[in-house]
C-alpha cells in the first residue's frame, strides 16, 4: 500500500536557466550544476551534496538521502514569483562558466512533481520540466543575441510554448512578467 | 537559489504527464527485396 499523493497537479513556479549548446542544438542548463536538461523527459533531482564525517571532518561522503530533502538544499529549485528572479541572473555577460560554454539566459515556468519541500519564497522539488519559456533578444550589455531566433527553434524541441523577446533584456522580460503574471501564492493549509 | 525558509513537505503526482513525450517512432520495416523479373513473362 502507497501513500496517497497531497496533491495532484503539478505545482509551477519560475526559473531562470543558462542557455548552453549541447550536440549542436540550444538546450536549457543549471546555472549552478552540471545538469543538462533533456527533451522529452523530466529532470529527476539527486543530491550532490557531501557531509563530513564527525571524528574525520576532512573525510567527505555522500549524503544518501533522496533529493528534495528538508535540511539540505537538494532538489530543482524554482521561485513562486517571478520576480525572485531577477536576484539570479548575472550582472555581467558570461560567456563561460567553469563547466561549459554559456550562450545566454532564459526565462521560464517550470512544472514541479513528486516529492515537494515548500519555502517562503519558492520550491525544492523531485522531478521537474519546463512549461512555457521566454528567451530575451538582448544580452545583459543590451547587446543583440545572435541566432536568438534559431536558439528558440532548438528550444521548441521541450515542446512547450516559447517566445522570443525583442528588444528586450532578461531583466526587462522578468519586469514584463512581473507585471502581467500574477505571482503564484505559496500554498497553505 | 534560496527558496526561503521550508515550510512542510508534500507530495504531488500529476493526473497528467507535465512532460510532452514525443511519439515513439514506427518501427522501421524490413526493405522489400526486390523482386527478380520471371523469364517466362519477359518474353
Amino acid at each position: 500500500v502507497t501513500a496517497a499523493p497531497d496533491y495532484c497537479e503539478p505545482v509551477v513556479g519560475w526559473r531562470v536557466w543558462s542557455l548552453s549548446v549541447a550536440d549542436g542544438r540550444a538546450r536549457l542548463a543549471s546555472h549552478v550544476s552540471p545538469t543538462v536538461w533533456p527533451t522529452g523527459q523530466e529532470v529527476v533531482a539527486a543530491c550532490d551534496a557531501k557531509r563530513r564525517e564527525l571524528r574525520r571532518p576532512w573525510r567527505l561522503h555522500p549524503t544518501g538521502h533522496a533529493a528534495p530533502a528538508p535540511r539540505c538544499t537538494c532538489g530543482v529549485h524554482a521561485m513562486a514569483a517571478v520576480g525572485y528572479l531577477s536576484t539570479y541572473l548575472p550582472p555581467a555577460a558570461r560567456p563561460y562558466s567553469w563547466m561549459r560554454p554559456l550562450v545566454h539566459n532564459v526565462i521560464g515556468r517550470v512544472a514541479l512533481w513528486g516529492d515537494v519541500v515548500e519555502g517562503s519564497r519558492g520550491w525544492r522539488a523531485a522531478c521537474a520540466y519546463p512549461d512555457e519559456l521566454w528567451l530575451p533578444q538582448l544580452d545583459v550589455d543590451r547587446r543583440e543575441v545572435a541566432g536568438s531566433e534559431a536558439f528558440a527553434i532548438d528550444l521548441a524541441d521541450y515542446g512547450v510554448p516559447v517566445h522570443v523577446c525583442d528588444g528586450r533584456t532578461g531583466r526587462e522580460v522578468i519586469a514584463t512578467l512581473a507585471r502581467t503574471a500574477p505571482a503564484r501564492r505559496v500554498t497553505t493549509r | 537559489v534560496d527558496i526561503g525558509e521550508p515550510l512542510r513537505i508534500y507530495t504531488v503526482e500529476p493526473v497528467e504527464d507535465p512532460v510532452p513525450r514525443r511519439e515513439p517512432l514506427p518501427a522501421p520495416q524490413p526493405a522489400r527485396p526486390q523482386e527478380e523479373p520471371d523469364p517466362a513473362r519477359s518474353s
